[in-house]
């Protein structure tokens, strides 16, 4: 696998198609953590994540014939990811008649991270909170490094709603982040 | 503690995508490319099934009225020679004939059409 992991993702499509099962786990390799982490900020569930994944990378491997060559398999997974992210929360609000929110991430950091560690928990968990049209704008703009034009193919919005989407999301993450760290004191406070 | 913009940004600069499950990666191949696909599909399974069956039936048939057997080829062949003779009919070989070209068209610029489709970035 080493041996091929310098090669474009047009050449492991290609080479995907072909029969070289070799080359779609270069590309497994590649966008599973992408992929992973936006289903999993989504979902906010660890073994819906997972599942969401394996759905998503099994729909592209069926449908691989159709990607266009010449697009970004990049834009083109996290798009499946998202469709199948957007299908389980559709379900799960059918099932249950609310969003679960389900939080697995709780494990600790080491000792020695865990002040950095927190900052980062605690912001993992406001961005939890929000609406899910801003969840996966942040989740993709600030995480995952993409840019407008591609959130945008992603989620099948025009650019100015994923520009608003993610002002309106950090205003909020900002409010939520804000109250939380005052309540934080106001607790510090009551326990000295 | 107000959070203000720099803040935020920083904040969500040094957010870290977290690392999928250690078996995730094997789970999504085993459904992917190292799935096993089974010999034959449930329907050909149906169709194979049916196919011996009806072979079984006409066997016991057979054995059970030996006679029935000069039935049934006189049948076919009966059968045969009347399709051929209707076949002769310059007019219903002539629409047959239609309907062949026709549907040859319709597939040949239904590949071309894919193949543009497939071809165009």
């Amino acid at each position: 696998m080493a041996v091929i992991s310098g090669i474009s993702d047009q050449d492991l499509i290609v080479g995907a198609l072909a029969g070289n099962g070799e080359a779609f786990g270069v590309l497994v390799e590649r966008y599973e953590r992408a992929v992973y982490n936006l289903c999993l900020r989504m979902l906010r569930n660890v073994e819906d994540a997972k599942d969401a994944t394996q759905e998503a990378f099994l729909k592209a491997y069926r449908a691989l014939r159709t990607f266009k060559l010449g697009a970004r398999f990049s834009t083109w997974i996290l798009t499946i990811a998202y469709n199948a992210s957007c299908d389980r929360l559709a379900k799960r609000k059918h099932d249950s008649g609310v969003e679960l929110p389900e939080r697995a991430d709780q494990r600790p950091g080491p000792a020695e991270e865990i002040e950095r560690e927190d900052e980062a928990r605690a912001l993992r968990r406001a961005i939890d909170t929000l609406p899910e049209k801003y969840r996966a704008v942040i989740t993709l703009y600030h995480l995952q490094g993409l840019q407008y034009d591609d959130i945008a193919l992603i989620l099948g919005l025009p650019m100015g709603t994923v520009k608003t989407h993610l002002f309106r999301g950090k205003e909020l993450l900002r409010q939520r982040l804000s109250s939380e760290s005052e309540d934080d004191g106001v607790c510090n406070m009551v326990l000295a | 503690m107000r959070y203000d913009d720099a803040r935020l940004d920083r904040a969500l600069a040094a957010l870290t995508l977290e690392e999928p499950p250690p078996d995730l990666r094997a789970r999504i191949l085993l459904a992917t490319v190292h799935r096993r696909v089974p010999v034959f599909q449930t329907w050909e399974l149906w169709m194979l099934g049916g196919a011996l069956a009806l072979c079984a039936w006409i066997v016991a048939a057979l054995v059970a009225a030996p006679q029935t057997a000069d039935e049934a080829v006189r049948a076919t062949a009966s059968i045969v020679g009347n399709v051929a003779v209707g076949l002769l009919d310059p007019a219903l070989a002539m629409w047959v004939g239609i309907g062949a070209l026709a549907a040859l068209a319709f597939g040949l610029s239904e590949s071309a059409l894919a193949a543009f489709r497939r071809e165009r970035p």
